[in-house]
């Protein structure tokens, strides 16, 4: 096989290939390798208005449509300094209730329709996105790459991750590669695998991994386009690896509205234990929540270690013992190295589980085990609020 | 053995290195090819909620513009356009394509002037995870002979967009290039490009499926509009509506008798939401011959899925006699495929 | 080795080693594509302004950092999140509301990591981009978000909305995507440079997300009013005071007349001459075949700057032509809430100044690239009659002087610079205070601080020459800095400066000005 191929080689030297040439043909191999583990996820019945939280309530005011009257005349142009007729009070959503506004508009249906799904077990374990499920879908059926349509009882879903488990009754389906998504790095090649625009194949798009640790560490960001067509689908790497799943979930983790589909922005939930994963939402009707410790942590500290400002009384880290100024040097055996590693390995547990932490009290060391409780819904009155871009003609202050 | 050619192909790899990464030229190299066949075309204005602008491309020298029609262009007294050097000229409309909604328009630019006609590619190459070019002039930013933007994206998917089941706006039912380059105002009508530069569609508006609120991007493969640009360059004088070769004349699947399957789903009031479950079925009729049975629940009619007994009658009325449709039923824990064909409703 | 040798020889190793080309191709740009995302990181930087945010990128290793206008606003104060996950003090400098800048300065005193400007002139079409920044504030930890997309469009005009505000006369398309809190935040190419500031979207019905068309102001644009910024000023944005269409025309060449259809008056186009129907020919030496084209051109300059049109007006014998030379009068800016300004006490800047300077000279000795931290004293006196003028009024820049007082303004300065680095060394990082008033109309320069008696603060700069130039600190409501002259002079000294509520007469910061090595 070489020596032919040497031969080749020597006798007609190619010029450097294009790497978007060659990654077409990467990607196509990708595909192939991913499609069989691919399912379709469609929910019937249920109920069909979700409920709208109070303070999206308030109007909601629309982005004027970007303007198109130019000059009438001849011709089009703009002329330098023109004045620009004023724009009506009103039309533009104002910061900072904008951020609010954007959470959800009023009357707003949650969308419907077949999402994606991915195998994760060759006997029926099949990994989708919470999306359909809030509104308590009578039915759900999946339709595997063959073609074969199945019932799907529904497992369990985990709030914290955005992820659904459903289970079919198969045998020999195709179980990807999993990706650890700690050797993942920030700009590679990122692709959104659905199953759900077409019937006849995966639909596929393009992006890269933006960041690590968002959705408080328990997602990977993404610009590969997600909408509810390929939520439930994998992020695969250009080998068909597994990243993680696609999920609904928003920039703090709540539930997206149809404003985001394709925005840029999306997340994927890591699976880098398929095994575990069955093991924690397999039994039928487990909700996983996320997970609370209740400490206040000096965020500008500088040392190894997360120091502890407060030890929120009656939750789960001052049952547990911890006391202001103690350090937190590892979690369950992992290096804490600051506030925020502290805070996404909280993330990554749910409510209900038991962590030991390792302190530094003084000199001394200390160990203490605390039960992760659930996270108390935020106000959000500290959220920290982006400044809203301008786009043409929208300006006022 | 091995170490050493790794070895090897690491030397030569950083030999090689150097420069930026994604290197790729073949996105810069397509768009200039084809800007020159870029033609940002300005229509009649005044429609409320109607763009009064898009993009088009030349696909003949003699100055054939292919585009996506639109009423603003069957309204304007001249359609105005900007070829990209700057030039401006006016453009007659002079063919529609009824099924994928494309136009031929014909630029005035005087007795034997030629133009840069775009280089056409092949379609049937595409397959899901190549890359497109999408040109367009993006809400009006570019005039004159500033350049239309281009937006980059792979093929996601080629498909049928289920026109049937209404679920998007779409008289086309052939397949279409899904894919995830932005699609926007003033770009429809725009080329779709492979990286070699040939063009392998043509833009259309942004549909929202109904099923999902995604809005989906697409474009009307080329090889499905090759016969609408060579029969308009052979006939010049042809009739304004292109017919494809074959297409029977008359309205379309719509004419026939009334279908009728003989299921009787149980209606839920007013909650239009009471999944499709059958409660009962008529004696003899082409349900009762495929063997479904009360309490069987209709998850879909062909490719539609059915959210509801309304949506089951709604979608069951479009069948007409002689039609044969596919439902996908669940009874008990099992799911069937069931094919029926209607018969003409019985007399009464 | 030419590169098709090499290819063959990479070919064969793989080949032998049994990978596949094409994947090894693959991940190997892929490989270098997520190194200069790494090595890019440290610069970006999520700006955080009260409840609000945006990014930006750090562009000098002494901490200078771009964002947008409508990020900062007019606030004197930012804190500035990095990719090590904490929090950084940071002031405003200068502002430039039209072109929707802003630049600002870390304060901390450390080498900090930095992207260059990059040739945004050098962009095409297709060319594959990198935007970073802090979208939807995702990052809870200060990592930026990156995203990828091609540059779609160059040399975009987008015009401004409110008259002059937050124009993007050359701007850059791209279909990276950007979305609210990435404003401010850079566009980098894969050489790793910023060549744009992302700041603007179009938006569909869809709220304010991205839908493929974001722009970005062109980092040629922002070094041309990169010294203002760094001088501490508001930047403003020149205008003719006079508007031009396109006015399609078969006989003129190339079809399009641009032509001037609104001329103000008083205006400078106006008094140069221009009037109504005039066509506009050429600009600054080339030809101007539309109105968007000049549009760009036209906006990117500051105000003050002195330009050459060529217009042509018809006559009996047709057109005729003419050189006209304009000085571009200022866009009017509409700063956000200046009304509500005036109701807000003053906030000054007092500079607290306590080492005679024959003991800061003796202090200054040459320290290598040491940092050190030192304050100067003064005398403190009255001001003089003829000084209270400048005390309440508005600012002045250097640039209000005479041509003959800048100059030797600019002689002096340098000579200052020379008094506390006797080897000629720029030691110092610049001095900065706020306003961006520093008249050439003193007597005498050692640097001085009136005493509170009077009740006034003034503020002088001494010069080797003995004269004092008189600075005036405060501009708006909120305190920001003014560099000496010129942004590249580097002259200062160290000094401890604090800012002080004028009604309260309480500090509400102080900053350690500390010297620094040569740059």
């Amino acid at each position: 096989m070489t020596t032919p191929l040497l031969l080749l080689c020597l006798l007609a030297p190619p010029d450097e290939p294009d790497e978007l040439v060659a990654l077409q043909a990467v990607l196509s191999r990708a595909l192939e390798r991913i499609s069989p583990s691919v399912v379709t996820v469609t929910t019937v019945g249920g109920i069909r208005n979700v409920e709208i939280p109070e303070r999206a309530k308030e109007k909601m005011t629309v982005p004027e449509r970007p303007r198109e009257e130019r000059e009438e005349g001849e011709g089009c142009g703009e002329g330098e300094g023109k004045e620009r007729p004023e724009e009506p009070e009103g039309s533009t959503p104002r910061f900072p209730n904008e951020w609010m506004k954007m959470l959800a508009a009023p009357g707003f249906k949650k969308a419907e329709g077949p999402t994606t799904g991915l195998v994760i077990s060759a006997d029926g374990h099949v990994v989708t996105s919470a999306w359909n499920f809030d509104s308590k879908p009578q039915v759900v059926v999946v339709t595997t790459a063959e073609g074969a349509t199945h019932a799907a009882r529904l497992l369990g879903i985990d709030r914290a991750s955005g992820l659904a488990l459903l289970k079919i009754d198969a045998t020999g389906l195709a179980v990807p590669a999993f990706l650890d998504p700690k050797e993942v790095s920030v700009g590679a090649w990122a692709f959104a695998v659905g199953r759900a625009l077409t019937r006849s194949g995966v639909d596929v798009k393009y992006g890269i991994i933006s960041a690590k640790n968002r959705v408080e560490g328990n997602a990977l960001q993404t610009d590969a386009a997600s909408s509810p067509t390929n939520y439930g689908g994998p992020l695969i790497d250009v080998e068909g690896r597994v990243y993680g799943v696609l999920v609904p979930l928003g920039a703090r983790g709540e539930e997206v509205n149809p404003n985001w589909y394709d925005s840029g922005i999306g997340f994927a939930t890591p699976i880098p234990d398929p095994a575990r994963l069955i093991e924690r939402l397999g039994k039928e009707g487990t909700v996983l929540e996320p997970a609370f410790l209740g400490v206040q942590m000096d965020e500008e500290r500088t040392g190894e270690g997360a120091r502890v400002v407060e030890a929120v009384e009656g939750q789960p880290a001052a049952k547990a013992g911890v006391r202001k100024d103690d350090v937190v040097l590892a979690i369950d055996g992992t290096k804490i190295r600051n506030a925020f590693a502290l805070r996404f390995e909280i993330g990554r547990r749910r409510a209900g589980d038991v962590v030991k932490l390792s302190l530094l009290r003084g000199t001394e060391a200390v160990d203490v085990e605390a039960t992760l409780g659930p996270r108390p819904k935020e106000v959000g009155s500290d959220e920290r609020l982006p400044v809203p871009l301008p786009g043409p003609g929208e300006e006022r202050k | 053995m091995r170490r050493a050619a790794l070895l090897l192909a690491l030397g030569a790899a950083a030999a090689l290195a150097g420069g930026p990464p994604l290197r790729s030229r073949k996105v810069d190299a397509a768009v200039e090819a084809l800007q020159p066949s870029v033609v940002k075309i300005f229509g009649a204005k005044g429609f409320r909620g109607i763009y009064g602008y898009m993009t088009g491309v030349i696909v003949h020298e003699s100055g054939l513009v292919l585009t996506r029609g639109s009423v603003t262009l069957e309204e304007a007294t001249a359609i105005r356009c900007h070829l990209h050097d700057g030039r401006r000229l006016t453009a007659t409309l002079v063919r529609e394509d009824r099924r994928s909604r494309m136009v031929l328009l014909r630029l005035a630019g005087g007795e034997g002037a030629t133009y840069a006609a775009a280089r056409l590619g092949s379609s049937a190459a595409l397959r899901p995870g190549h890359f497109v070019l999408l040109l367009g002039n993006a809400y009006q930013v570019a005039l004159g002979a500033e350049r239309c933007a281009v937006n980059v994206g792979v093929v996601s998917a080629i498909t049928p967009l289920a026109m049937r089941e209404g679920l998007f706006d779409l008289p086309y039912d052939g397949p279409v290039i899904l894919h995830d380059a932005m699609n926007n105002p003033g770009v429809f009508g725009g080329p779709l490009a492979d990286l070699e530069g040939g063009v392998v569609g043509i833009s259309g508006t942004i549909v929202e499926s109904r099923e999902t609120n995604a809005q989906v991007h697409y474009g009307i493969p080329i090889d499905d509009l090759r016969g609408f640009i060579d029969d308009t360059v052979a006939r010049p004088d042809a009739p304004r509506n292109y017919l494809p070769p074959g297409e029977p004349e008359g309205d379309g699947p719509e004419a026939g008798a009334p279908g009728h399957h003989g299921i009787r789903v149980l209606r839920g009031g007013v909650n239009r939401s009471t999944p499709a479950y059958v409660d009962r079925v008529v004696p003899g009729s082409p349900a009762a011959a495929a063997g479904i049975r009360p309490d069987d629940l209709v998850l879909r009619v062909d490719e539609t899925r059915i959210k509801g007994w309304k949506a089951f009658e709604k979608q069951m009325d479009r069948y007409r006699a002689g039609d044969t449709a596919k439902l996908t039923i669940q009874r008990g824990d099992q799911v069937l495929l069931v094919s029926l064909t209607l018969v003409p409703e019985p007399s009464r | 080795m030419g590169p098709k040798a090499l290819t063959t020889l990479l070919l064969l190793a793989l080949a032998a080693s049994g990978g596949d080309p094409e994947t090894e191709l693959v991940r190997r740009l892929e490989r270098e594509r997520i190194d200069l995302a790494k090595r890019l990181a440290p610069a970006v930087c999520a700006v955080f302004r009260g409840q609000g945010g945006g990014s930006g990128v750090v562009i000098t290793p002494d901490g200078l950092v771009l964002s947008n206008f409508h990020v900062t606003e007019l606030d004197s104060e930012m804190r500035i999140g990095l990719d090590d996950n904490r929090i950084h003090p940071a002031v405003v400098l200068g502002v430039d509301p039209s072109g929707d800048l802003a630049l600002l300065r870390l304060t901390e005193e450390r080498t900090w990591a930095f992207a260059g400007l990059g040739d945004s002139d050098a962009l095409r079409q297709g060319d594959w981009v990198y935007a970073m920044g802090n979208p939807f504030l995702l990052a809870t930890d200060f990592t930026p978000t990156i995203t990828l997309g091609v540059v779609s469009g160059t040399n975009r005009y987008q015009p401004g909305s409110i008259r002059g505000q937050l124009l993007y006369p050359d701007c850059i398309q791209t279909d990276a995507s950007i979305n609210p809190g990435n404003s401010g935040g850079p566009l980098f190419n894969f050489g790793g440079e910023v060549v744009g500031i992302n700041g603007r979207v179009s938006l569909r019905d869809r709220g304010r997300v991205n839908i493929g068309v974001g722009y970005a102001i062109s980092s040629n644009q922002i070094k041309l009013c990169l010294p203002e910024l760094r001088a501490g000023r508001i930047v403003e944005h020149g205008t003719l005071n006079a508007t031009v269409r396109d006015i399609e025309d078969p006989e003129w060449p190339g079809g399009v007349r641009v032509t001037f259809d609104r001329i103000l008056d008083p205006g400078c186009a106006y008094e140069a001459g221009i009037r109504l129907g005039d066509a506009l020919v050429a600009f600054q030496g080339a030809p101007v075949g539309e109105t968007n084209e000049f549009s760009r051109r036209i906006a990117v300059l500051p105000k003050g700057r002195r330009v050459s049109l060529r217009v042509a007006r018809r006559g009996d014998k047709g057109w005729e032509e003419r050189e006209v030379r304009v000085t571009l009068e200022g866009v009017p800016l509409i700063l956000p809430s200046q009304q509500a300004q005036r109701a807000v006490p003053r906030t000054y800047i007092e500079l607290e100044i306590d080492r005679t300077f024959a003991a800061a000279r003796a202090a200054l000795a040459p320290i290598g690239d040491q940092v050190r931290t030192g304050t100067l004293t003064v005398e403190g006196r009255e001001p003089r009659p003829h000084e209270e003028r400048y005390v309440n009024g508005a600012p002045e820049a250097p640039g209000d002087l005479p041509e003959e007082k800048r100059q030797d303004f600019a002689e002096r300065a340098m000579a200052w610079n020379d008094l506390l680095a006797p080897e000629g060394r720029r030691r110092f990082a610049s001095v900065e205070f706020t306003g961006g008033a520093l008249v050439g109309d003193a007597t005498c320069d050692r640097f001085e601080v009136a005493t509170k008696e009077g009740g006034k603060r003034v503020y002088f700069v001494e010069l080797s020459s003995g004269r004092l130039l008189r600075c005036d600190l405060y501009a708006q409501a909120w305190a920001r800095w003014i560099s000496l002259e010129y942004g590249e002079w580097r002259g200062g000294w160290p000094m401890r400066v604090r800012i002080l509520d004028r009604e309260k007469e309480k500090p509400l910061q102080t900053i350690e000005y500390a010297s620094l090595g040569a740059p």
